[in-house]
């Protein structure tokens, strides 16, 4: 493959199902167990330095009650569009009441009053 | 044998490569192979396994063994070797003392590289680490580079400038490279084997490739 511009040759090959036979008739390495300190130490010498533990497992968010406000971003199987609006202070205030007391979300609120306007314009 | 597959920069093939390459020599029915999954993100472990389940795949014909820690994971590998012929050892890519403990247990470490200078400097301190570790087991530890994710139809001026500063530096080599395929994502996204995946050109194509690339690694191994 060296000093080769186009290497489009890897797919000559078939793949041979006796692959590494010859580690089967190859006795099994004895290995002794390595000073863990010493090899910690030449690995740390060249920056091999960070530990590593398992990761405990994710604690399960809890759901939310259905009659628990929603907040932040929608969950997933919403279909929701990000958009970014600006309302004066005092209206946000009270679509975060309303959204808080009632559960509705500015989504539901825009809703509600899209269908009154469609109402009466009718 | 013990094969760790290492890198202390992240993104560049490891766990791609365990994973066909256990596919490859798990072909061949009489061989025993395995996987230690030691990098906690268990990308094989639990994303690509998880994956399987999740379909309803099969066992895959190699074992999943996971493991990342380092209080843990020699003796993982000590019993990982005396229970199976072949096990790759899949590791986090970060400079972790773990990588330096699977190192001086293994019997080759494999080191891919992207062909770009910053991955060129991960294999660089990854070599002498394995060098280093070998040394404090009293061991000789060989490595090799592997380069990974190449365009299959062209070779680029850094992918050029970068074997010859490998050769001549007298770095060992697989001269066999892993290709940018989309097989290779596949069955990661699948949860799958090259095996498993529909076959296409591509996938013979992916499958061809790793399976030189296995033949190269046997015959290194064999020759031990």
């Amino acid at each position: 493959m060296v000093g080769k511009f186009l290497n489009l040759d890897d797919d000559t090959p078939k793949p041979d199902a006796s692959i590494g036979a010859g580690l089967k008739r190859k006795p099994k390495p004895q290995r002794g167990r390595a000073d863990t300190k010493a090899v910690a130490a030449a690995g740390e010498a060249h920056g091999f330095t960070r530990a590593t533990q398992p990761q405990p497992p994710r604690a399960k968010k809890p759901k939310l009650e259905p009659d628990q406000p929603r907040r932040g971003r929608p969950p997933l199987n919403e279909a929701m569009t990000y958009w970014r609006i600006y309302v004066a202070p005092d209206l946000r205030d009270e679509l975060n009441a309303i959204r808080d007391k009632e559960g509705k979300r500015l989504n539901d609120v825009l809703r509600d009053m899209l269908a009154v306007y469609k109402s009466q314009k009718r | 044998m013990i094969v760790s597959i290492l890198s202390p920069k992240g993104g560049c093939g490891k766990s791609t490569s365990a994973l066909t390459l256990a596919t490859v020599f798990a072909n061949n029915p009489d061989l025993s192979v395995a996987i230690v999954d030691a990098d906690p993100r268990q990308s094989i472990a639990r994303v690509w396994y998880g994956k399987r389940k999740e379909e309803g795949l099969q066992d895959p014909k190699f074992t999943v063994i996971s493991d990342s820690s380092d209080d843990t994971i020699l003796d993982t590998l000590e019993a990982a070797g005396a229970a199976h012929d072949l096990i790759f050892v899949d590791l986090e890519g970060v400079a972790g003392l773990m990588a330096s403990y699977a190192a001086s247990a293994s019997d080759l470490c494999v080191i891919p590289m992207r062909p770009s200078a910053l991955d060129g400097d991960a294999a660089g301190s990854a070599l002498k680490m394995i060098r280093d570790a070998g040394r404090a087991a009293r061991r000789d530890v060989p490595a090799r580079i592997l380069i990974t994710q190449t365009d299959a139809a062209i070779i680029t001026k850094s992918h050029k400038e970068l074997l010859a500063e490998l050769d001549g530096a007298g770095v060992g080599r697989l001269q066999t490279e892993l290709m940018r395929r989309a097989p290779f994502e596949r069955v990661m996204a699948e949860g799958k084997t090259l095996f498993e995946l529909t076959t296409n050109k591509s996938v013979a194509s992916a499958i061809s490739n790793t399976a030189r690339l296995g033949q190269e690694l046997a015959d290194i191994l064999e020759d031990q």
